[in-house]
């Protein structure tokens, strides 16, 4: 059976009261929606946090859901929007200067809470370099190089305007290729 | 264009972001110099790093959290559960609340309705009435506590509470003292012991010392005194027939040979209700036996006793004639000083005779008079169950017994002993 359509009989199952075929689907999707959120936020326990409770949503919108789609964006969409809000709770409490270390930190220890996770030594580099990318820059770059967003659906998930959107990625673009030009 | 303008370009250019002739000089420049050629190729590497990006980690971890995920929605869901099936518990809570409310009010109500039976039943249950089932109706005590009220004002009036059982060392009583023989003229009128001899005291309570208008009061006084229980005379027509309240028991006594056989006939049928045991038998409940006792009794012994009541009460008016006459004769004897002089020989004489007609006329009272009137007294106390009222009978066939003749003394001291019985 076809990975959609194995996946729309999950949602079906799922929709009539399955937690079983609901949890088929969060293993399917939990991976990619928590390297998302996790390359979001820079946290992996908020990251946790935000992919299981984006799961209980969907599976409470079920009857919502159009099952001709595809289910990850669809769930994905839930997620981000709960590391947004997540980001503009808690995050922007702190300060830049503390989110500047932070990064710094990440570049220069080659440490980052998801160390543990990552096999391949340049992808850990890659994950710290991200990291280490302002907030506003990094939600752009792992939106469109990681989700595949548009400029439009960047502009209208972060509520800001598609330039700006282009400006951010062009930036982020330029400071990752300096931070890993050894490994480009 | 300088170089941070090409960057931006170029960036662009990934994502298919520039339009026609934009997008057709970047590509002319990718291809020809190799300066941008390189830095296109590093964005394409981030580009594909990002894309080959991912975490790894055992399955046990992706499982912990798959399940975390579905347990969180079963627990959920519980408390939805809960939720929905929260209001409709509160419902049914709220009506057991006000049953259970209602249960309490009705018990309360019922309890209280049951403490006012069981202040009844405590009448019923009391130690005299212990004694006594005919007495567990209420009315019966009060109704015999204000009739021996009576009698015991009428008596005391009378002066007779303090009077001696033996007539002839009757003397006066401590807290009075009579007042001189001359002033009452030998009407036993009492004067406070704690005025002078030379003072009395009007109706109004004040303080007479005139002696003559100490003589006037006490002139009026013995002429109301006269009209009055002492001197009066005995009125037949107040009484009632004889026939009317005639009873076998009555019969019994006139016609009884002897006192013993009289006694037998006539008070057996009587004391056969009231001889029962009155403590409850070894091995039954006291308060079952007296119920049924009660139950038993009351009707037809109740009905007894109000039938011989009424007829004491008619005949209480002549009683206290006949034992005001007595006593008062009684004391004036006791009063009267010895007589040995010859000069009141004549006097004595004269008086002996006015008595003598006096007493014929007033001390018309029959053997069969006290008889019947006995009788009455001695079924009131023997029916009655009220231990007070019951002294009253005795004392009251004890003083008709002294004024009977032999025979009649006789039927009287074995209704006495009968009288008594049932109390030891």
């Amino acid at each position: 059976m076809p990975e959609l359509e194995q996946e729309k009989a999950w949602l079906l199952a799922a929709r009539n009261g399955s937690k079983e075929a609901y949890g088929k689907l969060v293993y399917l999707h939990q991976k990619r929606l928590l390297r998302l959120v996790f390359m979001m936020l820079g946290r992996r326990d908020a990251a946790e946090d935000i992919i299981q409770e984006a799961f209980i949503k969907g599976y409470q919108a079920l009857a919502d859901f159009d099952l001709d789609k595809p289910f990850y964006p669809w769930i994905s969409t839930i997620a981000r929007n709960l590391a947004l809000n997540y980001i503009k709770r808690d995050l922007r409490q702190e300060s830049l200067e503390e989110l500047e270390k932070t990064a710094v930190s990440f570049a220069e220890t080659g440490e980052s809470p998801l160390d543990d996770m990552i096999v391949k030594e340049n992808e850990k580099r890659f994950a710290r370099a991200v990291l280490a990318l302002p907030e506003a820059y990094r939600t752009v770059f792992v939106l469109r190089m990681m989700e595949n967003l548009s400029y439009e659906e960047i502009a209208g998930q972060l509520k800001i305007s598609v330039g700006t959107v282009d400006s951010r990625l062009y930036r982020a673009r330029e400071k990752l290729v300096e931070m890993l030009k050894d490994l480009l | 264009m300088d170089l941070t303008d090409i960057k931006h370009k170029l960036s662009q250019y990934l994502d298919n972001r520039l339009p026609g002739p934009e997008r057709g000089a970047i590509e002319n420049l990718i291809q020809t110099d190799p300066v941008w050629k390189e830095e296109y190729r590093k964005m394409l590497a981030l580009a594909a790093m990002a894309g080959r990006f991912s975490l790894e980690a055992d399955e046990k971890y992706w499982r912990e959290r798959q399940q975390a995920v579905v347990d969180r929605i079963a627990d959920d869901e519980a408390e939805k559960i809960t939720e929905v099936t929260g209001p409709s518990y509160r419902g049914v809570l709220l009506k057991l609340a006000a049953v259970a409310a209602s249960i309490v009010m009705v018990a309360f109500v019922s309890l209280y309705e049951s403490r006012d039976i069981e202040t009844t039943r405590g009448i019923f249950k009391a130690g005299e009435t212990e004694t006594a089932p005919l007495n567990n109706i209420a009315l019966v005590p009060e109704a015999v506590s204000s009739n021996e009220k009576d009698s015991a004002s009428l008596e005391e009036s009378a002066g007779l509470n303090n009077m001696p059982q033996d007539i002839s060392t009757a003397t006066a009583p401590a807290d009075v003292r009579l007042a001189p023989i001359d002033e009452v003229k030998d009407r036993g009128a009492l004067i406070p012991s704690e005025l002078n001899q030379s003072e009395t005291l009007s109706d109004e309570g004040v303080v007479i010392t005139n002696r003559e208008e100490i003589m006037k009061l006490t002139k009026l006084k013995n002429e109301s005194a006269t009209t009055k229980p002492v001197t009066a005379e005995i009125a037949p027509e107040r009484l009632p027939p004889a026939e009317e309240i005639e009873t076998p028991t009555l019969q019994a006594l006139k016609s009884a040979p002897s006192k013993e056989k009289a006694a037998t006939k006539a008070l057996a049928p009587k004391f056969e209700v009231m001889a029962e045991p009155q403590s409850a038998p070894a091995g039954t409940d006291r308060d079952s036996y007296y119920d049924s006792a009660t139950k038993e009794n009351t009707d037809d012994n109740l009905s007894e006793y109000f039938r011989w009541r009424l007829a004491a009460d008619s005949l209480e008016g002549r009683y206290f004639e006949i034992v005001s006459v007595h006593y008062s004769e009684a004391v004036a004897k006791s009063r009267r000083p010895a007589v040995s002089s010859a000069s009141t020989a004549k006097k004595e004489a004269m008086e002996t005779s006015a008595e003598s007609v006096e007493e014929s006329r007033r001390t018309d009272i029959s053997a069969d008079s006290i008889l019947h009137m006995a009788q009455v007294f001695y079924q009131v106390g023997l029916l009655t169950g009220n231990s007070g009222e019951t002294s009253a009978m005795r004392m009251r066939l004890e003083r008709l017994a002294e004024m009977a003749d032999s025979a009649s003394a006789d039927s009287l001291s074995i209704l006495l002993q009968n009288l008594e019985s049932p109390q030891k």
